[in-house]
């Protein structure tokens, strides 16, 4: 019977739940069974707890047969990124700093998610406290790209990303700063969606750069993005940067009305942009990849136009000139005294420097001593401030080209997943981001979308970025174009 | 930059680091530093004053929300169930005395 569910979609899953086609013991031995046998090679999930998930499926079994009225997500079984908070969980952000933390709360998106009957199936690999765009930077090892385990899944929710097109789990929670739900969801062959910044409450993820991070989804369909996402876009008194813009609630019908309703009924201008003058690094895959969405979206009949971002070419610069200031800002407080792991040390400063420079990983230590070296005396007016102004530039820049357009079509990464270590100069590495950034910079909202395998079977991706709030049309042009491109992917692949 | 001035900011941040490390660590920093100084290119003059970044346009739009407003209801049981103990604090803590958070002696 379970051999004809699709456990890779939030809909059919929790359909069959609903229908009482399989319980939920089932789908989690399903999904636990998948987890044994393919997270020891690409290590997707770096906690697991199979006694609290099977326990809280036995519950959801028990009012189902009870008649209880039951939450519309009863059935799934969510992966989150190891930065967002499951109370009683660990939340380690796959740092040394953090080894033994238990969540004394649930973030407020996963309490959302909780009101509505999913359940939770582990914790996911990630690059330490999110700073990294491959997966390697992880206290707990890489994550490995499930259609080529020499190479990287992308990050920095890689294990968001390789477990959700491996079939580990129904859809996942990650998080992006710079690209961190986009860049993996392109390597690995999955929908990523970064929010509007403030879309969704960002209480309970642990915090890297706070005027950037926005908490996203990654799913097998456009569809099961949809279902998360209109679930933890919803109240929270607790994060003042909530916008308090909640998505009325949508079932799974109501939405595959929405997604499938023709196109043209929405009441927008049909005019997708696309920095061309931004693409000469592309790899020819990536580049044919980018005009073959251009060309379908031509037939869903949208007038393709050529716009200006030159300013995204600043992106990197100011990214990592403000994200590195707000993490060292951030990260200020594990300091061996209140969470995680201490070094003891001869006095106050021995213990707080040993045990960071113990427990926090290289990529993370450069990066606090970029941002602190940017924010100090001397240096702010010049690095700091001129960052800000340059990101509100790029800001107006954005806003100019939407109110032309209802979408801009970028791609996500300039090639195909590559191999691990491949990349180990950091310049290089942050070159990487030059197609994500700028819409954390300018809090957009973003949806990544598998379109076309490389010659070495791996995935590659475009992504469609729109105005604050539009995240309803870019997952309706989104489903559209999925259906176009019709790659299908095998969902259960090893 | 000088190995001696990464010394002092390592010490900003907290940070130990082997003598070893500070030379490759010195230059890497100084090739980011180098790349991020295009933002100087860049003509800023026309922004003055700003309290945030998105204050002309996504905030803007918060404030003129068209979103309906919004029964919090809901979350309140959600910030209940979130209140948390002294003994669930302090589980987190990497050494505890008496109920309190233990710390080396200041002198």
């Amino acid at each position: 019977m379970s051999d004809t569910i699709a456990f890779h979609s939030v809909a059919a899953v929790t359909a069959a739940f609903a229908k009482g086609e399989i319980s939920a013991v089932a789908i989690a031995n399903h999904y636990l069974k998948k987890i044994q046998e393919l997270n020891p090679q690409l290590n997707a999930f770096n906690h697991l707890f199979p006694e609290h998930t099977l326990q809280a499926a036995e519950e959801l079994d028990t009012r189902r047969a009870k008649g209880d009225k039951l939450g519309s997500l009863a059935g799934a079984f969510l992966g989150i990124k190891d930065n967002i908070h499951v109370a009683g969980e660990l939340t380690t952000c796959s740092s040394k700093i953090l080894k033994g933390y238990r969540a004394p709360f649930d973030a407020t998106a996963i309490a959302h998610l909780r009101s509505r009957d999913a359940l939770f199936i582990g914790k996911m690999n990630m690059d330490e406290f999110g700073m990294g765009s491959t997966t390697e930077n992880s206290a707990d090892g890489p994550t490995r790209n499930p259609w080529n385990q020499n190479c990287v899944a992308g990050g920095s929710s890689g294990g968001s990303a390789a477990g959700v097109v491996a079939g580990m789990c129904t859809a996942s929670l990650g998080s992006d700063t710079g690209g961190s739900v986009r860049l993996p969801a392109a390597f690995c062959g999955c929908v990523g969606l970064k929010p509007t910044y403030g879309r969704v409450s960002r209480y309970g993820l642990v915090e890297y750069g706070s005027s950037l991070d926005q908490i996203g989804v990654l799913a097998n369909d456009v569809a099961s993005t949809a279902l998360i996402y209109s679930s933890i876009a919803q109240p929270c008194q607790m994060d003042p940067t909530y916008a308090h813009r909640p998505i009325e609630t949508a079932t799974a019908d109501a939405w595959e009305r929405l997604l499938t309703a023709p196109l043209h009924q929405e009441n927008h201008n049909r005019v997708v942009g696309i920095p061309y003058s931004l693409l000469e690094g592309l790899s020819p895959e990536a580049r044919s990849t980018l005009d073959k969405a251009a060309s379908h979206l031509q037939q869903l009949s949208y007038t393709i136009r050529e716009v200006d971002l030159s300013l995204v070419r600043y992106a990197i610069s100011i990214y990592y000139i403000l994200a590195t200031a707000e993490a060292s800002t951030n990260l200020s407080r594990f300091d061996g005294i209140r969470y995680g792991q201490r070094t003891t040390g001869k006095s106050i400063d021995d213990l707080y420097e040993m045990t960071r420079g113990n427990a926090f990983g290289p990529e993370v230590k450069r990066r606090i001593l970029l941002g602190t070296y940017i924010l100090s005396a001397g240096y702010q007016d010049a690095y700091y401030k001129q960052a800000q102004k340059a990101r509100i530039l790029l800001i107006e820049q954005y806003q100019k080209v939407l109110q032309e357009c209802a979408f801009i079509l970028m791609p996500v990464a300039t090639t195909t997943a590559f191999p691990l270590g491949a990349m180990n100069d950091p310049l290089q590495m942050y070159l990487q981001d030059l197609y994500t950034v700028s819409t954390n910079l300018a809090g957009l909202p973003a949806i990544a979308l598998p379109i076309s395998w490389s010659h070495d079977h791996l995935p590659l991706g475009v992504q469609l970025i729109s105005a604050p709030y539009q995240e309803a049309s870019l997952l309706h042009v989104g489903h559209h174009l999925e259906q176009a491109v019709q790659l299908n992917f095998q969902k259960s692949i090893l | 930059m000088q190995e001696q001035e990464l010394r002092q900011l390592a010490h900003l941040c907290r940070i130990h680091f082997e003598e070893e490390q500070l030379p490759t660590l010195a230059s890497g920093i100084q090739k980011l530093l180098d790349y991020v100084q295009q933002i100087q290119e860049l003509d800023t003059s026309s922004i003055t004053d700003y309290t945030h970044p998105f204050e002309s346009w996504i905030l803007q739009k918060n404030l003129l929300a068209d979103a309906p407003v919004v029964s919090l209801g809901d979350q309140s049981s959600i910030d209940q169930a979130n209140a948390y103990s002294r003994e669930q604090f302090l589980a987190n803590t990497p050494d505890q005395i008496a109920g309190m958070v233990r710390v080396p002696n200041m002198q």
